[in-house]
């Protein structure tokens, strides 16, 4: 699941609430049918993190991870550990403040994917790094959700990562979740109404989600099964759809 | 808690020769100057800047964040620093033993076998206090900000016997300044205990 939202929305402090690290004030939340609190750390041991940096010391070297990280996970397993330290080639000796900020995001990816993990959360993995890791990165997490018992969730500006890899998305605004949506569902349901103003007053205000102005005329995000004939209406993409639901919540 | 531990071991290594390096620069010092009790003072302090460094380590890479998203409760996260804490000052101590019995060997006239003990003890109990306050101080308010309070907490013992000489408090008698010497460490455990207990009520209202 990608979760997508403009800075300040909620997407960290919302994974912070489920990974218990800041106090909730009401509601509840359950990871695999449970109470993320009162299972915590039974939840923890299936569930691997990646935050937007590593938070290894840097004068840990990798070859160290292995001996800290099977006395911490039950499940830990070497071999896959080192599987992945080969995949990424990371020098195993060298501290972590000599390495790259994409060979640090590549070790924690390592870490959570070595203790058979069958979650994974992502706040924000891919930002900051260039394009060629990124793709190397997110093959690994497509590789990952293959197994139908694993899942990811994922949160990202970076929208492109999330078309790539997420089969739901999850948009939040101000802390409220606006939508919550299969993606292709999204990409079926919605899309963009380039017109007039006459024109978009032909289209019901209900399939209407979103309008900006421009010197060519209107576009506007459409509920497309509800949008006349001989209007065209071209594919909305994730980042449109977004964009068009924050202005309106603005509105 | 051993794979804590283990971190903290592996994120010092570097460290490991740098120390190595100053306790003998402070054996020689303290000989050469024909002072050995001095030897103690700083060995003490030497070791117990350990975890602090290991905390602005932690603090610098927000490892807490992190460690708490393992299977790893507040509990052992923060137990694992006092654990730390007290393995480091039992080396220390293990390291005053042998620095002050061998100043009784050199200097025969400047220490006896029974201030060997003493000075050991006292210091090691200092370290424990020094250790009980900094912890919950530094869970508290950071490392960065608890800087220039662990300056003060560490010369506050010479500031409270100068006001206290100058307010012309009696000395304790020689038998009680033995007595709390020996019994420091034994006597520093219930307060070690307490800082460990302050120190978990302040990161379980904490936010990471």
């Amino acid at each position: 699941m990608g979760f997508i939202g403009e800075n300040g929305a909620g997407k960290s402090t919302t994974i912070k609430l489920i990974l218990d690290l800041i106090k909730r004030n009401s509601g509840d939340i359950k990871i695999f049918g449970k109470d993320n609190i009162s299972h915590g750390i039974n939840i923890k041991e299936d569930v691997g993190i990646v935050f937007d940096e590593s938070n290894f010391p840097e004068t840990l070297r990798s070859c160290d991870v292995p001996h800290i990280m099977r006395h911490i996970y039950a499940n830990w397993d070497d071999a896959v550990f080192a599987k992945y330290m080969r995949k990424f080639e990371l020098p195993s000796k060298k501290p972590f403040a000599k390495y790259s900020r994409g060979m640090k995001m590549k070790l924690v990816i390592a870490v959570a994917l070595s203790h058979h993990a069958k979650l994974l959360i992502l706040d924000e993995a891919t930002s900051g790094l260039d394009p060629i890791v990124r793709d190397e990165i997110l093959d690994v997490f497509l590789d990952f959700i293959q197994d139908e018992e694993h899942s990811i969730f994922i949160s990202s500006h970076i929208i492109s990562d999330l078309e790539k890899i997420a089969d739901y998305i999850t948009f939040i605004h101000k802390g409220q979740i606006l939508f919550s949506e299969s993606k292709d569902d999204l990409l079926d349901k919605y899309g963009i109404l380039k017109c007039s103003a006459e024109d978009l007053e032909s289209v019901s205000p209900a399939a209407v989600l979103g309008s900006r102005r421009s010197q060519f005329g209107i576009e506007a995000l459409v509920t497309r099964s509800q949008v006349p004939d001989g209007l065209v209406v071209d594919p909305a993409s994730i980042e449109e759809i977004m964009l068009f639901r924050v202005k309106e919540a603005h509105v | 808690m051993i794979g804590l531990l283990l971190k903290d071991l592996f994120s010092m290594r570097k460290q490991v020769a740098v120390m190595g390096g100053l306790v003998v620069f402070y054996i020689l010092f303290g000989f050469i100057l024909k002072q050995p009790a001095m030897v103690s003072g700083m060995m003490v302090a030497l070791f117990i800047g350990i975890p602090l460094g290991l905390m602005s380590y932690d603090e610098t890479s927000k490892w807490d964040r992190y460690a708490l998203s393992m299977p790893i409760s507040k509990k052992v996260l923060i137990g694992s620093k006092y654990v730390i804490s007290l393995i480091f000052l039992t080396v220390s101590l293990l390291v005053m033993f042998a620095v002050n019995f061998l100043s009784v060997a050199i200097f025969p006239d400047k220490m006896t076998p029974e201030d060997a003990c003493m000075l050991s003890l006292a210091v090691m109990g200092a370290g424990m206090l020094y250790t009980s306050i900094m912890l919950p101080v530094i869970y508290q308010f950071g490392i960065e900000r608890s800087r220039f309070l662990m300056i003060v907490v560490f010369a506050a013992p010479l500031i409270l016997y100068f006001i206290l000489s100058k307010a012309g408090v009696d000395r304790p008698s020689l038998y009680t300044l033995k007595t709390l010497a020996y019994f420091a460490p034994v006597m520093m455990i219930p307060v070690f205990l307490l800082s460990a207990c302050l120190s978990l009520f302040i990161a379980s209202r904490k936010e990471y």
